[in-house]
């Protein structure tokens, strides 16, 4: 191809297109190499993300921690906030707020990451497949997430716990059955317009079984996409463990919730508004710094149109 | 246009039947009979045959299904395995109080939405901007329950200004009602609103710099009027594509505001139905829900073209 002094070449592939890298190029913050400059997070984002990691120290080490056990009676009952020993007081029965908090951060986050994750590759296989294939996939694959987005999220979770007892493993798989229509429209959205990229039709004219083009091309371009809706799923996964909970149908006593505590603090409003409001604010402030943080991630990685809004 | 609207009857329909088929084989799901989990698991086998007789639960799951589809299209949505009561009657009274909240909330939020939004996108990057762009991602992250306890911590413990509670119905006394109304409505317009607002500001703001705009602000209209007539037309296609999918928050919210407030609606209805093993009830709620959902979004899709004549033409 020549090309004339003064005369711009449109890049093919919205010059980020490298036959060497083009797969790990999918997951380089930003679509072309430094394009994006590099600025450093506002305060904000900086007290979210240290806040989580917080939460996170928290929730893995809950039982190496200094913090009491979260089950046991460990002085008097409705006990206020004090710089004592037990700093956020106690329950209704007497046990200790912030165990029973640290511990709720362990059921909080193991649910919302393990349901971000079974939504991400079902939801994400699914696409892929549905954009691949077409025809009779698309057809079965649209008709079951309209159903799913025809009942309420939280109405569709009450119709499994009523039939199911709320294990662990039935509330994962119920609230990541709120989460695959999402995944599954991102990433067939994104599969769909890679399929008709060069790079694709060049596997295609090679020979390359589906399965490698599903996997090894088109798998690895739509990872931006996924990441970045998963950023948004995951605090959506953790409103939905909570309300959950906080009807009384999530992880069932002993174990502690912050959704159990909040239920459980409100009949004591009168009496002792701490323990519901503490945890409100625990569980407001997690869900507040996860979605400033998926923001965040979510412009500098720098897609459009694939998240919801 | 008629290829169209006959697809999306189509859909509707293949919907609907997936989710009542969904919520008849939730029975089949439950591992033996939900006598067993309603009345403990010692049950003479007399006992047993009658209440699986009473409620069709000795059909296979596809004559049970044709059974309650049958019924349904003549308005009987079956009986409670508790009460033994009709669930549609049941549904049919509670039905005011969630659709007196729920409409109130979603009026509320437009009525707050659409100044706010005005005022933060006439002024992007501004103090007054950045404010309201905070203040809405802070109500974003609190969820419904969590916005209810401070409600009534702040306004009915502390304040004694509500009631909280309890609940008048509106044929009975309209202020009462109203007064009892607020806070539920206040925790739902937290909910919704911050939505709204997120759109709609981003909507005008893109608006604004378009051509009719500058020709509109160049024959000196004055800027009020601008957005009013030639912004807000066109930006209430969004508007009211997230106020149809806000139906799904506002129903998922009123089962958890009717909870806490101890509302008598269709909401308070689905918990308690969790709670004793109801399972036609709660089949019930969710197939009526479904239904509202489904043609609150066709609804929905019509309007584009009345709100914007090129999606008329486009077509």
């Amino acid at each position: 191809m020549t090309v004339t002094p003064g005369e711009t070449v449109p890049p093919a592939v919205e010059g980020t297109f490298d036959a060497r890298r083009r797969h790990r190029g999918a997951f380089r913050l930003g679509t072309g190499a430094g394009r994006l400059p590099r600025r450093r997070p506002k305060p904000v984002i900086m007290a979210c993300a240290l806040w989580l990691a917080l939460m996170i120290v928290v929730a893995i080490f809950a039982n190496v921690l200094p913090v009491k056990d979260p089950s046991a009676v460990i002085g008097a009952p409705n006990v206020n906030p004090t710089w004592g020993s037990e700093f956020l007081g106690t329950d209704a029965i007497g046990r200790s707020m912030v165990a029973r908090l640290a511990f709720g951060a362990r059921v909080s986050l193991e649910i919302s990451i393990l349901v971000t994750l079974v939504a991400l590759v079902v939801g994400g296989a699914v696409g892929l497949l549905s954009a691949f294939f077409r025809g009779a996939v698309t057809f079965v694959a649209d008709t079951i997430v309209n159903t799913i987005l025809s009942v309420p999220g939280l109405l569709l979770m009450l119709a499994i716990v009523v039939v199911f007892h709320p294990t662990l493993l039935v509330l994962i798989l119920a609230i990541a059955l709120l989460f695959l229509p999402g995944f599954m429209r991102v990433t067939r959205a994104t599969a769909v317009s890679l399929i008709e990229r060069d790079y694709v039709v060049a596997a295609r004219s090679l020979g390359a079984s589906q399965a490698r083009i599903i996997g090894r091309e088109l798998l690895p371009n739509t990872a931006v996409a996924l990441v970045t809706y998963a950023a948004l799923a995951l605090p959506g996964a953790m409103l939905a463990e909570g309300g959950l909970s906080y009807l009384g149908f999530g992880v069932q006593p002993p174990t502690p919730s912050w959704g159990q505590m909040i239920a459980q603090g409100q009949q004591q409003l009168n009496v002792a508004p701490w323990q519901a409001i503490i945890p409100c604010i625990v569980f407001a402030i997690t869900i507040f710094a996860l979605y400033s943080v998926g923001d965040w991630l979510r412009a500098r990685l720098d897609v459009r149109g694939t998240a919801s809004d | 246009m008629l290829k169209f609207a006959l697809r999306r009857l189509l859909d509707i329909v293949l919907v609907l039947i997936l989710v009542s088929f969904f919520t008849t084989s939730l029975v089949n799901l439950m591992p033996g009979s939900p006598a067993f989990a309603i009345y403990g698991s010692s049950l003479s086998p007399q006992f047993l045959a009658n209440f699986n007789h009473e409620f069709g639960l000795d059909h296979p799951l596809f004559v049970r299904y044709g059974l309650w589809v049958w019924h349904a299209l003549q308005g009987d949505l079956g009986s409670s395995f508790q009460t033994h009561f009709s669930v549609a009657s049941q549904i049919g009274s509670r039905l005011p109080v969630t659709a007196e909240i729920a409409v109130l909330a979603l009026l509320f939020s437009l009525l707050i939405a659409i100044p706010v939004a005005m005022l933060a996108a006439t002024r992007p990057g501004k103090l007054v901007d950045r404010m309201v762009t905070g203040a809405t991602s802070v109500a974003q992250a609190t969820p419904a329950f969590v916005a209810a306890v401070i409600f009534v911590y702040l306004f009915a413990v502390q304040a004694k200004w509500f009631p909280s509670q309890s609940w008048v119905p509106l044929t009975q006394d309209v202020g009462q009602n109203l007064l009892h109304a607020i806070m539920p409505v206040a925790t739902l317009v937290l909910g919704i609103s911050p939505i709204f607002i997120r759109i709609l500001r981003g909507d005008i703001v893109s608006l604004l710099s378009e051509n009719f705009v500058m020709v509109a602000r160049s024959r000196g209209l004055p800027e009020w009027y601008i957005l009013l007539r030639h912004v807000l037309r066109p930006a209430s296609a969004s508007l009211i594509t997230v106020a149809g999918l806000s139906f799904g928050h506002l129903f998922g919210g009123s089962i958890l505001v009717e909870t806490f407030y101890s509302l008598p609606g269709i909401g308070l209805l689905a918990s308690q139905a969790v709670y004793n093993k109801d399972i036609p009830i709660l089949a019930g709620v969710v197939v009526c829900v479904a239904v509202v959902f489904v043609i609150i979004n066709s609804l929905v899709d019509l309007s584009y073209g009345l709100l914007d004549p090129r999606v008329r033409t486009a077509r």
